[in-house]
C-alpha cells in the first residue's frame, strides 16, 4: 500500500452540502474505501485548504480514481501527493549515493 | 493542546542540506519537541510541498514560534493550517451557532428538590456504573469550608463532572453549579428533552461558558457566587486527550479574585480510561480523586499568578497521588 495526501479545498456547492449535511463528510470514508483506499487520517484546517487525508491505497491508478470520482460531484477539489515515510525518504536519499 | 498539518517547501538551501545530511530531516523532529511541540506524523511528498508533519502545539504562539526558528534557517518555507478534530468539525457544521442559557432559576427551592430526585438517574448510577472502586482521599481539606467556593479539576472525560459531583460533602454538593461548554450542552434546536441547555441546568446545575467570549461570559457565575452557590470548573477549558494536563484558561482566576473566594483543586485519576474523549463506551475501572488545601489569594494578586499557582497545586496533587500508587498500579499517561 502507498500512502497519499490529498488536500482538499471545497467549492461554493460543497459548502451549501456541509451546511445542510454535515455528515455526509463521513461517508466519503467509506467510499474511498469501496474503491479500494483507506482513510488513515483526516483533518479539518483552517488556511489554504479544507481538509487534510492521509489515504493509503495500493496505485496511482487507484487514488486517481478516487480523486476523480470526488472531485467530480462539484463538492471539493483536491490536490493528490503521494507520500511516503520519512524513514523511507533519508534511507533513500543514502542510498543514492 | 492544538493540532497542525505543516507543510514545509524546501529551497535550493534547503534541498542541498538535506541532500548532504539526510537525518536532519529528523533533527527538526527534536527541535520541535525543545519547543515544546510533537511531530504525531511525518511524511516526505511529491508535488507542491516536499514534507507534510502532524504537529501537536501549546497553542497558536508556539507553533508561530516554532515555525519562525525553523525559516530562519532560510531552508524552507512552512504553511501550519490550524487543524480540527474530523468528528468535532462535523458537530460543530450541523448545529446552530445560537445557544441557551444560563438560567437563574437553577437555584430556587422547587428545581433543588427536582436536581435532587433526579441525582441518582442522572449522576450516580453512572458513577457507580463507571467507578470501580471510587477512592476519595483529602476530604478533610474540606473541613470547616465555608460557601461559596470555586472547584477545579483536570479534565479528560465526561464523567468528571458526575464524579466531582460524588466525591463533595453534601453541604457542598447541594450547592455545586458547573461551568459547561455552550457550544455543546446549550445549543438551540437540539433534538431529545436531555440534549437541551436546561435540562442540564436543571439536572446537572450546570451555566454555559461561551469560549473565547472574555469577562462577559463569567456574569452568571458571579452571580452564582454572590448567592453563595459554588462553582465547579474545569480551567483547561476542554477535555484533554493525551492525559497531560494542558494550560490552564484565565477564567476561573479572575473570578476567584474579583469575588475573593478560595480555590479547592480536585485531581481526578483513572477517567480518561474510562471514557475517553470521543467514546461513548464505558470500561468500568478504579478511580481516585484527591481534594486538595483550599487556595485563598491575597487581593492584588494578577491573574495569570494565580493561575501558575493552581496550575501548580494540581500538578503537586497528580504527583502525591502517582508516588501513592503500587508499582503494579497502571503506567503514568505523560
Amino acid at each position: 500500500m502507498a500512502t497519499y495526501l490529498l488536500l482538499s479545498t471545497l467549492t461554493d456547492e460543497g459548502r451549501k452540502t456541509l451546511k445542510a449535511r454535515p455528515e455526509r463528510l463521513q461517508e466519503v470514508n467509506k467510499e474511498i474505501e469501496a474503491m479500494g483506499g483507506r482513510v488513515v487520517s483526516q483533518y479539518a484546517v483552517l488556511g489554504l485548504y479544507d481538509f487534510v487525508n492521509v489515504v493509503e491505497a495500493p496505485s496511482n491508478e487507484v487514488i486517481a480514481r478516487i480523486s476523480v470520482e470526488l472531485g467530480s460531484r462539484g463538492t471539493v477539489q483536491i490536490t493528490t501527493l503521494p507520500a511516503m515515510s520519512v524513514e523511507t525518504f533519508v534511507n533513500a536519499i543514502k542510498g543514492g549515493r | 493542546m492544538g493540532f497542525y498539518v505543516v507543510l514545509t517547501k524546501l529551497n535550493s538551501d534547503g534541498v542541498r542540506a538535506i541532500h548532504a545530511n539526510p537525518d536532519l530531516v529528523s533533527a527538526v523532529a527534536a527541535d520541535i519537541q525543545a519547543m515544546d511541540g510533537k511531530v504525531l506524523e511525518q511524511w516526505a511528498v511529491l508535488g507542491k510541498y516536499d514534507f507534510c508533519a502532524l504537529v501537536e502545539a501549546p497553542n497558536d504562539a508556539a507553533i508561530h514560534r516554532m515555525a519562525v526558528e525553523q525559516e530562519s534557517r532560510g531552508r524552507a518555507r512552512f504553511t501550519v493550517l490550524p487543524a480540527m478534530d474530523m468528528a468535532l468539525y462535523v458537530r460543530l457544521m450541523g448545529q446552530s451557532t445560537e445557544t441557551t442559557g444560563p438560567h437563574p432559576w437553577q437555584i430556587r427551592w422547587p428545581v433543588q428538590i427536582a436536581r435532587r430526585a433526579l441525582r441518582n438517574y442522572w449522576i450516580d448510577q453512572h458513577v457507580r456504573a463507571a467507578c470501580q472502586p471510587l477512592t476519595v482521599l483529602g476530604r478533610e481539606n474540606l473541613d470547616g469550608l465555608a460557601r461559596p467556593a470555586i472547584f477545579i479539576a483536570n479534565h479528560s472525560s465526561h464523567l468528571d463532572s458526575l464524579v466531582l459531583h460524588s466525591v463533595l460533602p453534601a453541604a457542598h454538593r447541594r450547592f455545586l453549579t458547573f461551568g459547561s461548554a455552550a457550544d455543546r450542552f446549550y445549543i438551540k434546536g437540539r433534538k431529545g428533552m436531555t440534549k437541551q441547555g436546561w435540562w442540564n441546568s436543571l439536572a446537572m446545575a450546570t451555566f454555559p461558558i461561551r469560549r473565547g467570549a472574555g469577562r462577559a461570559t463569567l456574569a452568571h457565575a458571579e452571580w452564582l457566587i454572590d448567592k453563595r452557590w459554588n462553582v465547579a470548573i474545569f480551567p483547561e477549558g476542554t477535555r484533554s486527550t493525551t492525559g497531560k494536563m494542558s494550560t490552564f484558561k484565565a477564567g476561573v482566576a479572575i473570578l476567584a479574585l474579583a469575588k475573593g473566594v478560595p480555590v479547592v483543586p480536585v485531581f481526578l485519576e483513572g477517567l480518561r480510561e474510562i471514557r475517553p474523549k470521543g467514546t461513548r463506551d464505558v470500561a468500568p475501572g478504579p478511580v481516585t480523586a484527591l481534594i486538595g488545601a483550599p487556595i485563598r489569594f491575597a487581593p492584588a494578586t494578577s491573574v495569570s499568578d494565580a493561575t501558575y499557582a493552581m496550575y501548580q497545586a494540581m500538578e503537586a496533587l497528580r504527583l502525591r497521588l502517582r508516588a501513592q500508587r503500587r508499582p503494579d498500579g497502571p503506567e503514568e499517561a505523560t
